[in-house]
């Protein structure tokens, strides 16, 4: 991916574009708002990393000033403080994700993946989803996998909607949380693992492989096997 | 070292005297002056109307009988000593005195018309003396000139009295507006040298300083509650923050520790692949907890610092249903039951930290609850004031603790072993005081029950 990091903290920037580098990303880095509205409007990027508190001009205003300039690129918003007023702020302004300061670096790639990906998914308005033998009908609530049909809870099916839209990527417990319970906050112990190995058990039937993987120290993803 | 006047000098309380007493002084003066004004215009009316009047009859007298009647009208009246005494001159036209009671033509009066001068008077009643006279001049057909006046001695009374009283009413005021203006004004600025002497001590550190307030229900004294409370927050603030930094730099001491160990003693075995992956995810577990103790703060802090939150109606059963859901199965995975009762309530709050505390509440009562017990969530309404009852069958609280609990970074020693940042039940609080709720714990005989009062004001 070709990405733009809209980042005044030089420590953050180093950080974020060292690593997405190591990934195998291009990354331009920028200081300022004003060049960096200059930056997103002048070059085709694949998403746009952009930092809330900026020099010159912030965030919110470099975003609102994109979109109404009709670019459409997926921002992902950063900031020091993520309460809800300011999640609420920044999506509200055109952005597609919002991340807290201090974040791990897996949150972030998985967030990226999930906003670029959001795109090519909702062009396609299909009422079913399907991964590998896994099926989802979004209209009658049925899922299925190879024929065999599964009962799952309310919650249960927005799990896997979320996992089955994010096939092959890594999607982390606070996005899960974010996505299905719409809680800004990561609950205690280990409430979304428990969730998601109940998931998994009823997903995958005997002599069946897993399709949900626990990523150590990241999330999960959902495979096609 | 710069020069600077006496306190005394500097103080508000001597230009808030000065003020009142200048006051005083203007409108005394200013009263006494109209007083003066209009009395002297009244005397001087007077007597004018009785030397016309005889000056009057003068003239027709000197009409009828010439200057011979006139001389002797004039020598008659001078002759006879009268209560009203009357100053006569009858002079040739060149001033030359004729007949009358005045030695010569005063050198002043040198046209017709009303005068006013002061000569010697002979008179019966009285040795010589000088006299204020208020005469009037006439000058008569054949060119002889007639003065008739009248002793104006009223209007210099009047005078000296007017300024002995001016003198004195100014000397009274002046000495009693400049005490009780003092008085006056000390009485404010004593509060405010004791508001700013508190102040001084306060920024100091004494935090525990305050102000006096006598209960006299005035200005000052609610202005001594205000100071009050600002210094009772900053304190419980500051309070809060102390307690905050120890107990986190305790927390992170422990994991970081844990960290640096793992990674020393990986270096100093040469441990193989597989080993080193061991340990960097034990590394990252850790890392994790110490991100989400951070993250546990900064929620807190921001719980903590805001009086006014964005609100939104809030359907509490809804929210706690979910809440439930959520921890529903890792309760059963633990083999912990839950009970829920609810009763649909709204109220406008916080969605957010509504269901952070819920969550708290709820992670907190499975976490301790032992295998086969039940935990009990129930949301009731009573005079349309909503209480939140959340009890546990796990090891509880001591009743001394209970308090602490609320507060800031007090793991208990009971649940040291737990994993949690120790924040759970602070967070609870934060929120709730962000929703003027009031938090109880008790004892639930065995067990915690921690209920969240809400006001009946934030129950829509």
């Amino acid at each position: 991916m070709k990405l733009l990091l809209i980042e005044d903290d030089e420590k953050t920037a180093d950080y974020v574009s060292r690593g997405l580098r190591e990934l195998g990303h291009a990354c331009d880095r920028i200081g300022n708002g004003v060049d960096g509205l200059a930056a997103a409007l002048g070059d085709v990027h694949d998403a746009i990393i952009l930092d809330r508190n900026l020099p010159q001009l912030d965030g919110l205003a470099v975003l609102r000033a994109l979109r109404a300039q009709g670019d459409r690129t997926p921002v992902l918003l950063l900031s020091a403080m993520g309460q809800v007023d300011d999640r609420v702020a920044g999506l509200r302004a055109g952005g597609d994700d919002y991340l807290a300061k201090p974040f791990s670096f897996q949150e972030l790639i998985a967030r990226l993946e999930a906003i670029t990906r959001r795109r090519a998914d909702d062009r396609t308005g299909n009422a079913q989803i399907r991964v590998g033998g896994l099926t989802l009908d979004l209209l009658s609530r049925i899922a299925s996998r190879g024929g065999r049909r599964i009962e799952l809870s309310n919650k249960e099916f927005q799990l896997l909607e979320y996992l089955m839209r994010h096939e092959g990527q890594v999607v982390t417990r606070t996005m899960l949380t974010e996505a299905i319970w719409d809680y800004d906050f990561s609950p205690g112990t280990n409430v979304i693992d428990v969730h998601v190995s109940r998931l998994r058990s009823k997903i995958d039937g005997e002599n069946e492989p897993g399709m949900i993987s626990t990523i150590r120290g990241a999330g999960y993803r959902l495979d096609a096997v | 070292m710069r020069f600077s006047p006496p306190a005394l000098f500097r103080s508000a309380a001597l230009s808030g005297a000065l003020w009142i007493t200048l006051i005083a002084l203007v409108t005394t003066s200013l009263a006494l002056t109209v007083q003066y004004v209009q009395t002297a215009r009244l005397l001087e009316a007077r007597t004018r109307a009785l030397v016309n009047d005889e000056a009057a009859s003068l003239v027709s007298r000197y009409r009828a009988a010439g200057l011979s009647g006139i001389a002797q009208a004039i020598r008659r009246e001078v002759e006879v000593p009268r209560i009203n005494e009357f100053l006569y001159l009858l002079a040739t036209p060149g001033g030359r005195p004729l007949v009358g009671n005045l030695a010569e033509w005063p050198s002043a009066v040198d046209h017709p018309g009303y005068h006013r001068f002061e000569t010697e008077v002979f008179s019966a009643s009285a040795p010589v003396r000088e006299s204020a006279i208020e005469a009037r001049a006439v000058l008569l057909p054949d060119g002889f000139r007639l003065l008739v006046g009248n002793l104006s001695d009223e209007s210099i009374v009047l005078q000296d009295r007017y300024f002995s009283a001016l003198i004195w009413s100014l000397l009274a005021t002046g000495l009693l507006g400049l005490a009780l203006g003092f008085w006056y004004s000390r009485r404010g600025l004593a509060f405010l040298r004791a508001a700013s002497d508190a102040g001084e001590r306060f920024l100091r550190g004494k935090l525990d300083e305050r102000l006096p307030a006598p209960d006299r229900g005035d200005e000052y004294d609610r202005l001594a509650a205000t100071i009050n409370r600002t210094f009772e927050e900053i304190e419980r603030l500051i309070g809060s923050l102390r307690a905050a930094t120890d107990g986190l730099a305790h927390d992170l001491k422990t994991p970081i520790t844990r960290i640096r160990a793992r990674l020393e003693l990986a270096e100093m075995q040469q441990a193989d692949a597989e080993e080193l992956h061991a340990v960097i995810a034990e590394c990252r577990d850790d890392l994790d907890a110490i991100l989400r103790l951070i993250l546990d703060v900064l929620e807190l802090a921001h719980a903590e610092a805001i009086a006014d939150i964005p609100r939104e109606l809030v359907q509490l059963d809804h929210l706690l249903q979910e809440a439930v859901e959520l921890y529903q199965p890792l309760a059963e995975d633990r083999g912990v039951g839950i009970e829920v009762t609810l009763v649909p309530v709204a109220l406008a709050g916080s969605r957010s930290l509504l269901a952070r505390m819920a969550a708290n509440l709820l992670d907190n009562a499975i976490k301790h609850s032992p295998k086969g017990e039940t935990v009990r969530v129930d949301l009731t309404v009573q005079d349309g004031a909503a209480t939140l009852t959340i009890a546990d069958r796990g090891p509880g609280i001591a009743e001394t603790q209970r308090e602490r609990a609320l507060q800031r970074f007090t793991q208990l020693d009971a649940s040291r072993s737990q994993p949690g940042s120790g924040l759970g039940l602070s967070i609870v609080a934060a929120a709730a005081r962000v929703h003027n709720a009031q938090v109880v714990l008790t004892d639930n005989e065995p067990g915690l029950n921690v209920r969240v009062l809400f006001p009946e004001t934030e129950t829509a």
